[in-house]
C-alpha cells in the first residue's frame, strides 16, 4: 500500500463519518421514537392540541386527510390524537407491569438463592407453578375481583410475566452467589447484606437490562390485547386496544380506525426491541 | 517429510496500525527432531503453531519466503488442501485440555471422529485403533476410558487423549502447543516421556513452552521469541547453556529453580503459633451417593513470618484445606484456632459466622485465577478502596497501595479484565495486603504466570512478607516455587499429610516414598 492509495480512503472516512452508520439509523430512530411515546404519555397536549375525546358527529368516517392525518372514527373523533393520547396508558401498563415483574423476580430469587435449600427448591415450584398459569386467565381472574381499570391489568401482565424474569434473575443469583468475587468479599469480612447489595445484585441484573426493555414492548402488546378483549378501559377512552376492538365493526368501511392504533402498538414494540439489541451490543461491547 | 520454514511473518491489521506477530522466523524441522519455540506469552509462539496448521484466522496476515511440508508448498493451499493436510500429515496438542475436547462427547469418540474426517478404515477398524492409541499413550483401561467424557477424566488423562487424537493418522509431524502447563509434575513427567517416545519413532515435533526445564529434556533446538522476534536459536544445549543474548539469560534467570532457596526464618518458631489446625476432616458425597474421605486428620501450625507450602497431586486436598484455614468450607470435624481464638470448629456446631466476620480482615486470599475475584464491574480503584473500606483506611492510600506492589497509579481507573495476567495478580496483592493481614492464604498464585513475571510476582511477595511480617499458607504443585518461598512444607497426599518439616530437609532427603516420587518426577524435569 503506499501514499497514493491511502488518499481517497481517507476522503472517503471523513465523509461518511457525516452520518451515522447504517448500523446505527435503526437504534437511532427507535430511541427516537420512545422519546416521542414518552413526551405523549408525560405530556400529550405539547403535541397535539384536539381533544381525544371531543365529539363531532358530521365529521364521522372522514378518510386521512390534511385536517385529521389519521381519520376519524365513528364519533367524528381525531384518531392522531387518541393514539397520541393512549401512548399513556399503554407506557403505564408497560412500565408497570415490568416494575412489578422484576420486583416479584428480585424477591424470589433472592429468597431462593440465598435462603437455604428448602427455599431454592421452593422457589422452583412457585416458578413452575407461575408458568403455568397463562395471561389472559390471570387477567380475567383480577378484573373479575378487582374490577377493570388500569391497576388490575398492571397486576395481571405483571404477575403473569413474573415467571419468566424470576427464573432468568434466579438463574443469575445462582451463578453469581457461588462467582470468585463474592467470596472475595466474604472474605474480607463484609457482611450479607452489603454483599447482597453491591454484588449480587447489580451482577444479577446486568444481563436483565436488555430482556427488560424489550419486555416493556412486549407488556404494551399485551395490554393492547386485554383492552381488545374489554378487559382494559371502556370504549371511549383513548386506548390502543380498545380503539382496535371499536374499529374492528367498521374495518371494510374505514380501514384507519384499526390500522394506525395497530401500527402503533407494531412500532413500539419494534423500538423496545431495536433500542434493547443496541443495549445489548454496547454492553457487551465494553465488557470485552 | 521435512517441515522447512524460512522468513515467516505474520501481523495482524489494527485500527491503529499493523500488529507484527511474528517476524522472519526461520528454521528446519527433520523426521525424529524436536524443534521448540520459547518466550513469553505474547511473543508470538501459539501464533506461529496456529500458521503452520492453516489457522492464523481471517484477518491474519501472513508472509514466507519458504513454507514447505516434504516439498509441498503451504503457501498456496486453500482452504479444502490444508483440512486433507491437518491431522494426517500435521497433527496439533492444544493448550488447554479441558475446552479443547467436547465435554458431552465420550473422548473414544472425539478421537474416532478425526479417523473417520480423513474415511480412516472402517467403524470397527476405527474403534480398535482407537483402544490402541488409548492405550500407546499409556492412558490404562482404555476401552472403559474410550466411554467417558471428558469431565470424568483427570488433567493427565485428558491431556493424553488429546495427544491420542493429534497422532491418531500416524502424523510424521506433530504440533504441541504448552503440552504441560497446569499439570501436576508426575504427570508432565509421563507426558514428557511420551512425547520422546514419539520423537523416537520418527515423528518430528514442534514443542511450544515456556517451561524451560520441560524444553531442555526433550529439544534438539530452541528458538527463543520475544515480541515476535527470534532472539536467539540454536542447539539446545548452547541456547539453555551458554545463553549469547540478555533476554534468554533473563528467562532462565527467572526458572525457579535456579532461584537459591529460602534462607530459612530462624525467628517466629519460639512464639506461639498464629494459627493451628488439629484434625480437620471432611466427606463429602458423590454424585453417585457414596460418602468419599476429602480430608482426614489434617494438622499443622503456623507461626508469625514464615511460609508454610502445600504440596501435593490435583484432588489431593491442598484447595480444601486452604478454604477451611479461610473460614469458607466447613469441615466435619477438627478445629483451626487463629491468634489464639477458635476460628473454625469442625460439626454442626461451627462457629457462627457472625462471630468470624470483624476477625475475617485477619486472614487474607489470593487466588489461582485473580479475574474470577474481581467483580467484573468494578475498576481497580474501587476494589481497592472496596478492601481498604474494611481496614477503616480511605481512598488516599491507593496511590501507595499500588506503588507498594509496583503498579502505576494510571491503573487504578481500569477493569481488571483490561490487564495483563501479572498486573491482576498484583492488584489481588495489593486487595490481600489492603486489610493488613496476619496472614495471607496463597493458592497457586503463579501457576497461570509467565516465568519472568511469576519471579517478580514471587520476589513481591517475598518482599511484602519481610516489611508487614505477615505469614504465608503457599499452595502450589511447582517444587521450584515451593523451595525458593517457603519455609516448612507439608506433602498430601488422599487428603492426608504424608510428611512435614522443614523445607530444606523434606525437598533434600525425603523419608515418605510418596514425597519421593514427587520430587523425582521434578528431577526428571527440569534435569537438563
Amino acid at each position: 500500500m503506499t501514499s497514493l492509495s491511502l488518499a481517497p480512503s481517507v476522503d472517503r472516512l471523513s465523509f461518511r463519518r457525516r452520518l451515522p452508520r447504517p448500523g446505527h439509523l435503526g437504534p437511532a430512530a427507535a430511541v427516537l421514537f420512545l422519546v416521542l411515546l414518552t413526551i405523549a404519555a408525560l405530556a400529550p397536549h405539547l403535541l397535539i392540541h384536539t381533544d381525544p375525546l371531543a365529539i363531532a358527529p358530521r365529521e364521522a368516517f372522514h378518510a386521512p386527510s390534511m385536517a385529521h392525518p389519521f381519520g376519524t372514527d365513528q364519533s367524528g373523533r381525531d384518531i392522531l390524537a387518541r393514539v397520541i393520547y393512549g401512548a399513556r396508558q399503554s407506557l403505564t401498563l408497560g412500565c408497570g407491569a415490568i416494575a412489578l415483574s422484576l420486583s416479584i423476580a428480585t424477591i424470589l430469587a433472592l429468597i431462593g438463592g440465598l435462603g437455604g435449600r428448602i427455599a431454592e427448591q421452593g422457589v422452583r415450584w412457585l416458578i413452575d407453578i407461575l408458568f403455568a398459569f397463562p395471561v389472559l386467565v390471570l387477567a380475567l381472574l383480577c378484573t373479575a375481583t378487582l374490577g377493570s381499570g388500569i391497576g388490575p391489568l398492571i397486576v395481571a401482565i405483571g404477575v403473569g410475566s413474573a415467571a419468566g424474569y424470576t427464573r432468568m434473575v434466579f438463574g443469575q443469583v445462582l451463578s453469581v452467589r457461588d462467582a470468585g468475587y463474592v467470596e472475595a468479599a466474604r472474605a474480607l469480612g463484609h457482611s450479607p447484606a452489603r454483599i447482597v447489595v453491591r454484588h449480587i445484585l447489580p451482577n444479577a441484573f446486568r444481563p436483565l437490562v436488555v430482556t427488560a426493555t424489550m419486555g416493556v414492548g412486549q407488556t404494551v402488546v399485551w395490554s393492547a390485547a386485554l383492552s381488545f378483549l374489554g378487559l382494559g378501559a371502556p370504549p371511549p377512552a383513548a386506548e390502543w386496544g380498545t380503539m382496535l376492538s371499536m374499529g374492528r365493526d367498521f374495518i371494510a368501511e374505514a380501514w384507519w380506525m384499526t390500522f394506525f392504533p395497530g401500527l402503533a402498538i407494531v412500532v413500539t414494540m419494534l423500538s423496545t426491541t431495536i433500542a434493547g439489541r443496541a443495549l445489548q451490543r454496547a454492553i457487551e461491547g465494553r465488557g470485552s | 517429510m521435512i517441515l522447512e520454514v524460512e522468513n515467516l511473518s505474520v501481523s495482524f491489521p489494527t485500527p491503529t496500525g499493523e500488529h507484527v506477530a511474528v517476524q522472519d522466523l526461520s528454521f528446519t524441522l527433520q523426521p525424529g527432531r524436536v524443534v521448540a519455540l520459547v518466550g513469553e506469552s505474547g511473543s508470538g509462539k501459539s501464533v506461529t503453531a496456529r500458521s503452520l496448521i492453516g489457522l492464523a484466522g481471517p484477518r491474519a496476515c501472513v508472509s514466507a519466503r519458504r513454507l514447505s511440508l516434504g516439498g509441498q508448498d503451504l503457501r498456496t493451499l486453500s482452504s479444502r488442501d490444508w483440512r486433507a493436510l491437518r491431522g494426517r500429515h500435521i497433527g496439533m496438542v492444544l493448550q488447554d485440555a479441558l475446552v479443547a475436547l467436547d465435554p458431552l462427547r465420550p473422548v473414544g469418540r472425539e478421537i474416532a471422529e478425526s479417523l473417520s474426517a480423513h474415511k480412516w478404515g472402517t467403524r470397527a477398524g476405527r474403534n480398535e485403533r482407537v483402544h490402541n492409541l488409548l492405550e500407546q499413550v499409556g492412558i490404562p483401561d482404555p476401552v472403559l476410558r474410550a466411554r467417558q467424557r471428558p469431565d470424568e477424566l483427570s488433567g493427565g488423562l485428558r491431556q493424553r487423549a488429546l495427544i491420542a487424537s493429534a497422532i491418531a493418522l500416524s502424523p510424521p509431524l506433530l504440533i504441541a502447543d504448552e503440552p504441560t502447563t497446569a499439570l501436576d509434575p508426575s504427570v508432565q513427567a509421563q507426558i514428557l516421556r511420551l512425547l520422546g517416545r514419539l520423537r523416537d519413532n520418527g515423528t518430528g515435533l514442534l514443542l511450544i513452552s515456556h517451561d524451560l526445564g520441560f524444553v531442555a529434556r526433550l529439544a534438539d533446538h530452541v528458538i527463543v521469541l520475544h515480541h515476535g522476534a527470534v532472539v536467539e536459536q540454536g542447539a539446545t544445549a548452547q541456547v539453555l547453556g551458554r545463553p549469547v543474548h540478555a533476554y534468554t539469560r533473563t528467562l532462565l534467570d527467572a526458572d525457579p529453580v535456579r532461584h537459591p532457596p529460602r534462607a530459612t526464618a530462624q525467628h517466629g518458631t519460639e512464639t506461639a503459633p498464629l494459627l493451628t489446625a488439629r484434625d480437620l476432616s471432611l466427606n463429602r458425597r458423590g454424585p453417585d451417593g457414596v460418602a468419599r474421605r476429602i480430608l482426614s486428620d489434617v494438622g499443622f501450625s503456623l507461626h508469625p513470618g514464615r511460609t508454610l507450602g502445600l504440596i501435593g497431586e490435583s484432588g489431593s486436598g491442598k484447595t480444601t484445606t486452604a478454604r477451611i484455614v479461610m473460614g469458607l468450607t466447613q469441615p466435619d470435624a477438627g478445629e483451626v484456632i487463629f491468634m489464639g481464638e477458635r476460628w473454625v470448629r469442625g460439626g454442626r456446631q461451627g462457629v457462627p459466622e457472625g462471630d468470624r466476620r470483624p476477625r475475617r480482615r485477619a486472614i487474607a486470599m489470593i487466588y489461582q485465577d485473580p479475574l474470577g475475584s474481581f467483580d467484573p464491574r468494578w475498576t481497580v480503584r474501587e476494589i481497592l478502596a472496596d478492601a481498604l473500606s474494611v481496614a477503616g483506611n480511605h481512598d488516599h492510600a491507593i496511590a501507595t497501595l499500588l506503588d507498594r506492589v509496583r503498579l502505576p497509579a494510571s491503573i487504578a481507573a481500569r477493569r481488571p479484565a483490561s490487564l495483563s495476567g501479572g498486573q491482576r495478580q498484583r492488584v489481588a496483592i495489593a486487595r490481600a495486603v489492603a486489610v493488613r493481614p496476619a496472614l495471607i492464604v496463597c493458592d497457586e498464585p503463579v501457576s497461570a504466570l509467565d516465568v519472568s513475571v511469576q519471579a517478580q510476582v514471587l520476589d513481591l511477595l517475598e518482599e511484602l512478607q519481610r516489611e508487614l511480617n505477615m505469614a504465608y499458607l503457599f499452595i502450589s504443585h511447582d517444587l521450584g516455587v515451593i523451595r525458593r518461598m517457603c519455609d516448612d512444607v507439608l506433602v498430601m497426599q488422599s487428603g492426608r499429610i504424608v510428611e512435614a518439616g522443614p523445607a530444606a530437609e523434606i525437598l533434600t532427603a525425603p523419608r515418605h516414598t510418596f514425597t519421593r516420587t514427587l520430587l523425582d518426577a521434578a528431577q526428571d524435569l527440569s534435569a537438563a
